[in-house]
């Protein structure tokens, strides 16, 4: 049923953390990865610079490990002219694993639960470390156009998007009016 | 130094500033670029956050070549919602006629165009923040006593604060005023009435970090909201005498900000007995109708989940969209 929701997080290759480093690199503290901050650096430069359209973020403060971001909803979608703001969280193993997002805008979407948490499937098993922030952005862009109802987070909405597509989408350009029109 | 306008048709601009310029001159250097669209309906965003006018452009670290997004919306302001209500305009549930509101938002969106520091959504937010001090001491005393707080915004309705809490620009001031102390001090020092009203033990909860993380966390203070209204529901019905076991739940600390939330917790394995004496058709009819409103249309369902979660709205969308009763 909540495929999605009830899922634990794949182990992926931790090559940050010391329990699975070779035996020749002096060992670190656990998580402390010079590549991920080195890494996260380049995206925020990348990101800056050249944004995918509809998508920006950067930190939050002086955590680099910390980002807040913004979509705003796309034209084609019930979510147009709306703002939504993102949390983005880099775990210490990143681009290991994947990056935490979630909205803090609410949103009616049957893969968005009312926690802002996202059934996307890069954000948990099929995330490669060859994902960007900006990719993942602009995926969940396009969630926003697509909704996935196979997949579904929200079961209501997702029957009510197969169902009465017509009256799913009055609702969530009104939750989009209400909650993120500025 | 250069930056790029990238607006969300596609379009792209290069526009000259100064790091030093604000927000407001860089919305009017667009408007110019755009056919003089009005400056008021321009939002422009960089890394997250969206670009206040008063604030200069070194303040977000806007460098060199950087690309700053461009929405264009309405007039409307949201800033103002939470101002527009605290004037009186009384709203239910669905999202406000931007024809009605018009007039009353058009001063703090100038507010901010004739460059004076946000003054408005800061006294707007200020005006929440009374309300709220008052909401928690009207959890704790069970509505009768109240605090001094709540006739600052008399007319604070739950659905207000609701709408007050969901809107992303009030969250943001919110977490700035929380993770700024200072600022909270300086806004009430600023505005002579409501120092008049501040008793010591007030003054002493606006420095409890503990205090202004409550008020500052929207569930906590949605849960407070509905309480208060189950509370005065109570009394309603059943003149006031009801309502004492609610507020002593909490402690019966009259300043005590966790007494407004703990009931919450132990109201819900001892529900109080007045609850049965009217239908909850009737009981949470307003929040049947908030319910209506978001699209969840199954009565029975709603009345059902509203008479377990004693009508807190927040708690029984959590219940209908994490684990539908019915599947």
């Amino acid at each position: 049923m909540l495929r999605c929701a009830a899922q634990p997080l794949p182990a992926v290759a931790r090559e940050c953390a010391t329990d699975h480093a070779p035996r020749w690199r002096p060992a670190r503290a656990p998580g402390v990865c010079g590549s991920t901050q080195f890494r996260i650096q380049k995206e925020l430069a990348e990101i800056s610079l050249d944004p995918p359209s509809n998508c920006s973020a950067g930190p939050k403060g002086d955590n680099l490990y910390d980002w807040v971001s913004t979509i705003v909803g796309p034209s084609d979608s019930p979510y147009g002219g709306g703002v939504f703001f993102l949390d983005i969280h880099f775990p210490q193993e990143y681009p290991f694993k994947p990056p935490k997002i979630i909205f803090r805008t609410r949103i009616y979407h049957c893969n968005i639960n009312s926690q802002g948490q996202i059934c996307l499937d890069i954000l948990k098993d099929n995330w490669s470390p060859a994902l960007t922030i900006s990719k993942v952005l602009l995926s969940i862009c396009s969630l926003l156009t697509d909704p996935n109802p196979h997949d579904p987070l929200v079961h209501s909405i997702a029957n009510q998007l197969m169902n009465d597509r017509k009256e799913h989408d009055n609702t969530a350009k009104e939750w989009t009016k209400r909650y993120a029109c500025c | 130094m250069q930056v790029t306008i990238k607006s969300s048709d596609g379009s792209k601009h290069q526009v000259d500033v100064e790091e030093a310029d604000t927000v407001l001159m860089l919305k009017t250097r667009v408007s110019e670029l755009l056919d003089n669209t009005p400056v008021a309906s321009l939002r422009l965003i960089y890394a997250g956050r969206i670009l206040k006018d008063a604030d200069a452009l070194s303040v977000y670290k806007i460098a060199d070549g950087n690309t700053i997004h461009l929405v264009k919306s309405g007039p409307k302001k949201p800033a103002a919602a939470p101002a527009a209500s605290a004037a009186g305009a009384i709203s239910d549930g669905p999202p406000q006629e931007p024809t009605t509101q018009q007039p009353q938002q058009q001063p703090s969106a100038t507010g901010g165009a004739g460059g004076m520091p946000d003054m408005a959504s800061l006294l707007s937010s200020m005006g929440g923040m009374g309300a709220m001090g008052g909401m928690g001491g009207m959890g704790g005393t069970g509505g009768t006593g109240g605090m001094s707080g709540m006739d600052f915004m008399p007319q604070m309705t739950p659905e207000m604060l609701e709408q007050m809490y969901s809107n992303p620009m009030v969250q943001q001031m919110m977490q700035q005023v929380s993770s700024n102390p200072e600022l909270m001090r300086s806004m009430v020092e600023s505005n002579p009435a409501l120092q008049q009203r501040l008793t010591p033990q007030m003054r002493e909860m606006l420095a409890d970090p503990g205090f202004m993380r409550m008020v500052t966390n929207p569930d906590i203070m949605r849960a407070t909201a509905q309480l208060q209204a189950a509370v005065q529901r109570a009394q309603g019905g059943n003149n006031g005498g009801s309502s004492a076991p609610i507020g002593g739940g909490g402690g019966g600390g009259i300043y005590n900000p966790w007494a407004a939330s703990a009931p919450m917790a132990s109201a819900q394995p001892d529900p109080p007995a007045q609850d049965s004496a009217v239908p909850p058709a009737e009981r949470f009819a307003t929040e049947l109708q908030q319910l209506r409103d978001m699209g969840f249309f199954d009565e029975a369902q709603n009345i059902r989940v509203l008479t377990r979660t004693q009508g807190n709205v927040s708690a029984a969308i959590e219940i209908l969209l994490t684990s539908p009763p019915s599947m």
